[in-house]
């Protein structure tokens, strides 16, 4: 028993010495990635896939762990990671989303509570109807939703990113949608194939799985064509503007000291680098793209500001 | 709507596939560990099986679907072992259950419950893959039709069916049910995103999960109903396990009751979103309106168990029939196999049947087999499983706290949940000091915010527009139906009053 105490008191001394000489350490034990999605969803599969990456590699002396928070389609895991101690053996993964809830009330904070790690990896949207439906083209739809403005009806999944992604749309194109709160990519196309909404976006991994069942894509949300998605048109080279990128970031509680940021930074850049990681991104419709330091906070700071401007449309106001 | 689906032959291949030592292998254990799983209050099919995907990454895809769809059949399976002998339902699904396969147990008859109850869920877990061999592909093309309206009027038409038949007052029903729809709204206002009635609480964003409040109401409450009386020994009569297998007569008896269920939870199994949970109130309701002994539903009925346990294995098959067929989540546990798929580069759907037919396979050979291994496994394990029950409280009722507590916490890594959890438990208790029947409240929790997305989304849709609830058809059809349930107990009282004096 006393040999027990003993060991345990030596072994908290070390501990609090660990923590304090941290920099040349970093990491000692296992770091916890808070996924607030669900386990199995497409925003988990491509953080579990990273993560098993970066494990598999071996670029950090200890493992990363994933753990779901969920709640509320992501603000639950938010909070938690926001109030997690800063001492680098907790971090979020996350998008857009994160700036979304706050510009429609539900957290009273977005990326400015925490410090940014990296970007790993970017999807994108794609406008689609039903397969019969009477456009051919993005413009046909356009012509349409401009002569019924307010009337045709668009699944949504009000709120989030893939909320602002239409605003955006809806704005530099000038028509006008009946926004119909639908849900999840299932529910979104069974209610297109049902007839019940008339158009909606899905992310390229949705549109994946879902273009061989009878529904058709009128326009990719992006400067550009890809690859991935196919030969539909982007909206970048019809003059409507770049689309919103829904890019997963890791961010760290605020305070989090700079060594560990930048030793996860690297381990994510090592795992994105690796062109067998790379190949599994896109075949989920995923872009391997990275980003880290000031280009990474330049970045999410103009987006918020976009998403905070976009705030009472996402409420329906 | 051009959906192109397989025809039957082509998913009788799944039989061939799954005769083959690994695939075997992986059903026995999913079977197992979903009965296991569900048969622990607390612990829920889903959860298992979120745990289990990122272990399949390394899998063969096959032998991980078949895995998976054991373990989902598995453990709405397994929630009946303990809703019969605990009367804490291991699963949502099970609730319904605990309703007779309890009181029956207490009566001394627990073998009877739970072999009824056992081969209940056989017959609905293999009708359930008749169908999604069968009817795959017209019934999917109707469930698609399906707009928010008809969502909306067939869960409120779930939502009074509960309310009649749960407890000796209708209006304690109603009550109860209004109850559990009052604590599904605070959280995110799921049609516009925003915060309601959480006053400012962090920890009130997320809402009352179900799963913590489902595992106070009825397993705390009763541990803490149990510690009351602690000098109760369990029961004192010998335990008849006899009747643990099915007589003959009872196909006669209850052949016509456990199709019809079965037909019911494949159904309601096949709309999206929809799953078991449902399946088993709306079978069991029905069960309860053509019984010859609608008084014995409450008591320890047979027929009750039968009901609610057929239909919710049948809700299995039904809900992965728009998942093969369209790529689209029948319910949750769907949704986590859709995740699986994807993570294995499968994309679910019409095209699987090109691109990857040995995933069809794996499916369709799944669904069978694993409904196979529950009814042995269940059968074997029920003898050591039963003993529960004579073991004195103060063993047992530690280590159903211990489970409930780790259940709702490993949920989502919260501790706020397992307060929630216990909050409810005194509730739970409080409540069924008042008579106040608790199988409506944790409906009303689940339907409610079910009822009021499909109707907001309908009045989005419509700019606000109520009429179409009443001038579609299949919508003002379920009211119709709700309606001729609630009224036909008054009805049938008033004719057995009538012929009383004669």
């Amino acid at each position: 028993m006393g040999i027990f105490v003993k060991l345990t008191t030596a072994a908290c001394v070390a501990a609090v010495t660990a923590t304090t000489a941290l920099a040349a350490d970093y990491p000692e034990r296992p770091v916890r990635v808070i996924v607030p999605y669900g386990a199995g969803g497409s925003s988990d599969i491509v953080v579990r896939t990273i993560v098993n990456k970066i494990n598999d590699l071996g670029v950090l002396d200890q493992p990363l762990a994933v753990v779901n928070i969920t709640g509320a389609g992501g603000p639950v895991g938010f909070f938690r990671a926001k109030d997690a101690e800063p001492d680098g053996y907790q971090i979020l993964a996350t998008h857009l989303g994160l700036l979304t809830s706050k510009a429609v009330g539900t957290t009273p904070f977005g990326a400015e509570a925490f410090e940014p790690i990296a970007q790993s990896g970017s999807t994108r949207f794609v406008f689609a109807v039903r397969e019969d439906a009477p456009y051919q083209s993005f413009d046909d739809f356009v012509a349409a939703a401009k002569a019924k403005p307010g009337e045709l009806p668009e699944a949504n999944s009000i709120g989030g990113a893939l909320h602002f992604a239409s605003v955006v749309l809806s704005d530099s194109a000038g028509y006008e949608p009946r926004i119909v709160q639908v849900g999840g990519g299932a529910e979104r196309i069974k209610s297109i194939l049902g007839g019940t909404t008339d158009h909606t976006l899905f992310t390229v991994a949705e549109y994946s799985n879902f273009k061989d069942s009878g529904i058709r894509a009128l326009a990719y949300l992006a400067p550009e064509r890809s690859d991935t998605v196919g030969d539909v048109p982007a909206t970048g080279e019809m003059g409507l503007g770049d689309g919103v990128s829904v890019d997963t970031w890791w961010l760290a509680p605020e305070g989090t000291p700079q060594e560990a940021i930048d030793t996860l930074a690297e381990a994510i850049r090592a795992a994105m680098e690796d062109p067998e990681l790379q190949e599994s991104l896109r075949a989920k419709g995923v872009d391997p793209t990275f980003a880290s330091g000031e280009e990474l906070a330049a970045h999410i700071a103009e987006l918020a500001d976009v998403a905070m401007a976009a705030g009472p449309a996402l409420k329906g106001e | 709507m051009n959906i192109q689906t397989p025809g039957v032959f082509e998913l009788l291949g799944g039989i061939a596939y799954i005769i083959s030592p690994w695939p075997l292998f992986y059903a026995t254990l999913g079977t197992f560990l979903g009965i296991t799983v569900g048969a622990i209050p607390g612990l829920t099919g889903s959860m298992l099986i979120a745990l289990t995907l990122p272990l399949t990454f390394h899998m063969d895809s096959g032998h991980a679907i078949v895995l998976l769809v054991s373990m989902y059949m598995g453990a709405v399976s397994g929630g009946l072992i303990s809703a019969t002998l605990l009367r804490m339902p291991g699963t949502p699904a099970s609730v319904m259950t605990t309703f007779d396969g309890h009181p029956m147990a207490r009566a001394g008859k627990p073998g009877r419950a739970l072999g009824l109850g056992i081969s209940a869920s056989f017959v609905g877990g293999l009708l359930g893959w008749v169908a999604l061999v069968v009817l795959a592909p017209p019934l999917t093309r109707i469930a698609v039709r399906f707009g928010p309206f008809e969502y909306f009027t067939m869960t409120v038409m779930a939502l009074v069916l509960i309310a009649s038949v749960s407890g000796k007052s209708l209006w304690k029903g109603i009550l109860a049910g209004l109850l559990g729809a009052l604590v599904a709204m605070p959280g995110i206002d799921p049609s516009i995103g925003q915060l309601r009635l959480t006053f400012d609480r962090p920890e009130l964003v997320a809402g009352f999960g179900v799963l913590p409040v489902l595992v106070g109401l009825f397993a705390v409450s009763q541990v803490i109903k149990d510690i009351l009386d602690i000098e109760d020994r369990g029961l004192a009569t010998e335990l008849s396990l006899t009747g643990l297998f099915p007589r003959l007569s009872d196909a006669a008896r209850h052949g016509w009751n456990a199709i019809r269920s079965s037909l019911i939870g494949i159904w309601i199994g096949i709309l999206p979103g929809i799953g078991p949970n449902i399946a088993s109130v709306v079978a069991y309701t029905t069960a309860r309106n053509f019984s010859k002994h609608p008084e014995a539903f409450g008591k320890g009925s047979e027929e009750g168990i039968v009901a609610a346990e057929a239909s919710n294995n049948a809700a299995v098959g039904g809900s992965l029939i728009p998942l093969v067929t369209l790529g689209i989540p029948g319910s949750v546990i769907d949704a986590l196999l859709i995740g699986a798929l994807v993570i294995h580069n499968i994309q679910p759907g019409p095209m699987m049947f090109v691109s990857n037919p040995e995933m069809v396979h794996a499916f369709v050979a799944a669904c069978l087999v694993s409904s196979i291994f529950m009814y042995a496994m269940m059968l074997a394990l029920v003898r050591p499983l039963s003993h529960l029950m004579r073991i004195p409280k103060a063993l047992v009722l530690p280590a159903v706290m211990v489970f409930c507590v780790t259940g709702v916490f490993a949920y989502d890594n919260s501790w706020d949940n397992v307060w929630i959890m216990l909050a409810f438990g005194v509730l739970g208790f409080l409540m069924e000091r008042a008579e106040i029947p608790l199988g409506p409240f944790v409906i009303g929790l689940i339907l409610a915010p079910i009822a009021e997305a499909q109707l907001r989304s309908g009045l989005m849709l419509t700019a606000g527009d109520f009429s179409p609830i009443l001038t579609r058809p299949a919508s003002l059809g379920f009211l119709l139906v709700a309606l001729a349930f609630l009224l036909w107990p008054l009805v049938r009282a008033r004719r057995a009053k009538h012929r009383a004096p004669r």
